[in-house]
C-alpha cells in the first residue's frame, strides 16, 4: 500500500483549498461579466432557474446563470474536498486515529448535504 | 450603467472591505457582510447569512492554503474540534430556518458586541502578542475545547459567521494553543464549519447568486490586499477602528429589530 508523508498530505489539502477557491472565483466572475455584456438586469435577490437536468448543457453554452451557480457550488464543495483529502492522507499515513476523526467530520458534512438535498 | 450592476459593483466593494478588514483583524469577513447587507442593501437577513457563509468559505480557503504550507495550521487539532463544530453548525442552520429574523438579528448584535469588547480588551493590553510559529505545545482541556467548538459551530450555523471569534479564544485561552497556531487553525476550520451549514441555506434558496457572486469575488480580492497591508499597519489602530464599527452595527441592528425595520 502507498504510504505518504505528513507534508505530502498537507500539501494536497493546501492545493485543493487554493485552486478550489481560485477556480470558483473565476467561474463566478465570468458569470457576472457575461450578465453585464448581455445587458441583463436581474434583481439582486433573483433566483435564476437552472434546472438540474439542463445544468451541464447550459454550463457548456456559457450561460451566465449556470456559470455563476457552478462557481458558488464549487466554492461550497472546496472545504468538503479538503476534508476528503485529509481522510485519504491520514489513511495513507496510517494514522488511523485521525483517519477515523476526519472520517467522522466528513460524515457529518455529507449528512448535512444529504439533509439539504432531501 | 444599469442600477443592478451599480449595486453589484457596490457588493464587490463591500466584499473587498469585508475581506480586507477580515484578513487584517483575523476574525473573517462574515461578521461585516451580514449586517452590511441587511442595513445597506435591505437584503432579508436569511439571504445575507447565506451569502456570508459563502464568503467565509472564500476567505478561509485562500488563507488556510497559505497557513497550511507555512505549517501554522494544526490539521489534527482542527479535525478533532470540527467533530463537534460541524454538528453544532448543522443544528444552528436547521434552527435558523424557524427563527424570526428579528431574533436572529438580536443574536447577531450580541455576538458583535462580544467580539468588539474582546478586541478592545486585547488592544488595550500592553505588549505585542507573542510571535510564535507553532513549536512545541501541549493541548489542554480537550473536552472543554470540544464543547466550546460545538457552541462556535451553532453560532456559525445560526448567524452565518465562521465562529472564529469564539474558536480562537477557546484554543488560545482555554486549550493552551499558541495564538498564531490558534488563528491559523481556526482559519482552516471556519471554511469546513461554514460548508456544513451553507448547503442547508443553499437548498432553501437562501444563497442568492447575484448577491453572493459579486460579494465573494470582492472578498477574495480584499483578503489578498488585506494580507499584504497587514505587514505595514499597526494592528492596534485596526482593532480600535474595527471594534468601533462592530459596536455601531450592533446598536443599529438591535434598534432595527426592535422597530421591525428588517426587509421581508
Amino acid at each position: 500500500m502507498l504510504k505518504v508523508s505528513e507534508e505530502q498530505g498537507q500539501r494536497a489539502i493546501a492545493f485543493i483549498l487554493r485552486y478550489g477557491s481560485k477556480v470558483s472565483t473565476v467561474l463566478m466572475g465570468v458569470g457576472v461579466c457575461l450578465l453585464a455584456v448581455k445587458g441583463l438586469e436581474p434583481s439582486l435577490t433573483a433566483q435564476p432557474g437552472v434546472r438540474p437536468g439542463r445544468f451541464l448543457p447550459e454550463f457548456l453554452r456559457f450561460d451566465a446563470a449556470a456559470l455563476t451557480q457552478a462557481g458558488i457550488f464549487l466554492l461550497l464543495l472546496t472545504p468538503v474536498f479538503a476534508v476528503v483529502a485529509a481522510v485519504v492522507s491520514f489513511a495513507l499515513e496510517r494514522d488511523y486515529k485521525y483517519f477515523l476523526i476526519s472520517l467522522g467530520v466528513l460524515t457529518v458534512v455529507l449528512l448535512s448535504i444529504g439533509f439539504a438535498i432531501g | 450603467m444599469a442600477l443592478a450592476f451599480v449595486k453589484a459593483a457596490g457588493l464587490v466593494v463591500l466584499g473587498m472591505l469585508a475581506g480586507g478588514v477580515g484578513a487584517l483583524t483575523g476574525i473573517g469577513g462574515g461578521i461585516i457582510i451580514t449586517p452590511a447587507l441587511t442595513l445597506l442593501y435591505n437584503v432579508p437577513i436569511h439571504y445575507a447569512i447565506g451569502t456570508s457563509l459563502c464568503c467565509v468559505i472564500a476567505t478561509s480557503s485562500g488563507a488556510a492554503a497559505n497557513y497550511i504550507e507555512q505549517k501554522l495550521s494544526d490539521i489534527r487539532l482542527a479535525m478533532t474540534l470540527e467533530l463537534t463544530t460541524t454538528v453544532g453548525a448543522v443544528g444552528g442552520a436547521v434552527v435558523a430556518g424557524v427563527l424570526s429574523r428579528e431574533t436572529l438579528a438580536v443574536f447577531f448584535s450580541v455576538l458583535l458586541a462580544y467580539a468588539g469588547a474582546t478586541m478592545v480588551r486585547r488592544s488595550l493590553k500592553a505588549g505585542p502578542v507573542e510571535d510564535d510559529r507553532g513549536g512545541c505545545y501541549k493541548v489542554r482541556h480537550l473536552p472543554l475545547g470540544l464543547l466550546g467548538s460545538g457552541v462556535a459551530g451553532t453560532i456559525s450555523g445560526l448567524l452565518g459567521v465562521g465562529g472564529g471569534p469564539v474558536k480562537v479564544p477557546i484554543m488560545y485561552l482555554v486549550m493552551g494553543v499558541p495564538f498564531k497556531v490558534a488563528s491559523a487553525t481556526s482559519n482552516f476550520m471556519i471554511g469546513v464549519t461554514a460548508a456544513a451549514s451553507a448547503f442547508i441555506y443553499y437548498s432553501r434558496g437562501e444563497v442568492r447568486p447575484f448577491i453572493t457572486a459579486p460579494t465573494a469575488i470582492g472578498v477574495v480580492l480584499g483578503a489578498g490586499l488585506g494580507t499584504r497591508l497587514m505587514r505595514r499597519t499597526p494592528s492596534r489602530w485596526l482593532v480600535a477602528l474595527f471594534s468601533g464599527i462592530m459596536f455601531y452595527l450592533a446598536v443599529v441592528m438591535i434598534w432595527k429589530s426592535l422597530h421591525g425595520g428588517f426587509a421581508r
